[in-house]
């Protein structure tokens, strides 16, 4: 099954089953920017037979949306709340990218969510090959779900 | 050996013999958030330890080892930097992965990620335990860290 797919079937489900909303994917992108500002990403690294990362990118105002309806409460400023609630997001989207991608979802294995946040940063991750970027969009604003995979 | 000395090993080992910079631990001193531009690595460990491996520099102290490192003469953050700075957290996490007590655990690790910019913060979420040991090069100080997920968690996997 091709990554991007499997991307957006994770990222729609989870959003649909989790946060009851809409998350709409566009076309895979072929470059992202390299700064983000005031925003919050999650990460996890990916293992086994297969090594890679999963990563989300969400403005500040899609991260706090996300964060309260995941834990049924307002939030209204970057706190650890906000930083969990995005670590654990890339955490099940990596769980079922993983699942998609090996039948028994036995050769990959995760690490563990770490969220990056600040007014402006650059992540990159040192794959050997390029990695699939999709945007997605939903009521609150725009976000992106990237991974990168290479053999072991 | 303890995590704290798995780290030191771990990094003075890499220092020594593959980077040639003086390094030395700065002991019983907690490192404080550092100011101004700089890097965070990291690396996902995974299978019967989940975890991550990050080293959070300074750009000065960055660029330092960088240019021992390739012997280049770079003096701002470009590609060349971070590239050698995820290759550095590779090796740290391929060190610890060895030097690991349980020989028998089968550990995996993804590939590096680097973080850089002026203020941001970057750390694992959810329970976990955290080790972390200060470095001095003649240029500054750096923290390599280990963040694993706490033992309890470990339980319900």
């Amino acid at each position: 099954m091709d990554l991007a797919k499997c991307i957006s079937e994770a990222t729609q489900e989870i959003f649909q089953s989790m946060l009851m909303t809409e998350a709409r994917p566009a076309a895979p992108l072929q470059t992202r920017s390299h700064k983000f500002t005031d925003s919050v990403s999650g990460l996890v690294g990916l293992a086994g037979n297969y090594r890679g990362m999963l990563a989300i990118h969400l403005p500040n105002a899609v991260a706090m949306s996300i964060t309260s309806k995941f834990l049924f409460m307002d939030v209204e400023e970057i706190n650890d709340d906000v930083k969990d609630a995005i670590g654990e997001l890339a955490n099940m989207l990596a769980g079922s990218v993983k699942t998609m991608l090996t039948d028994t979802g036995t050769g990959i294995k995760l690490a563990i969510p770490s969220a990056i946040c600040g007014s402006e940063y650059e992540v990159e991750c040192l794959a050997e090959s390029e990695g699939v970027i999709m945007p997605f969009s939903m009521d609150e604003g725009e976000f992106l779900v990237e991974c990168y995979l290479q053999n072991s | 050996m303890e995590y704290k000395d798995i780290i030191k090993e771990a990094v003075i080992d890499i220092f020594s013999s593959m980077v040639l910079l003086d390094i030395s631990v700065i002991e019983g001193s907690t490192p404080v958030p550092m100011e101004g531009p700089m890097l965070s690595s990291m690396i996902g460990l995974a299978g019967d330890l989940q975890g991550t491996v990050l080293i959070h520099l300074p750009a000065p102290v960055a660029i330092d080892i960088t240019n021992a490192f390739l012997g280049l003469e770079i003096d701002t953050v470009d590609d060349d930097v971070k590239d050698a700075i995820g290759e550095l957290t590779n090796m740290v996490a391929g060190g610890v992965k060895f030097l690991l007590p349980e020989t028998d655990q089968d550990i995996a690790l993804a590939i590096p990620s680097v973080v850089c910019g002026q203020s941001y913060s970057c750390e694992a979420t959810g329970k976990f335990d955290r080790t972390s040991v200060l470095f001095e090069l003649g240029s500054g100080r750096f923290v390599v860290e280990m963040q694993v997920k706490a033992a309890s968690s470990m339980l319900r996997r």
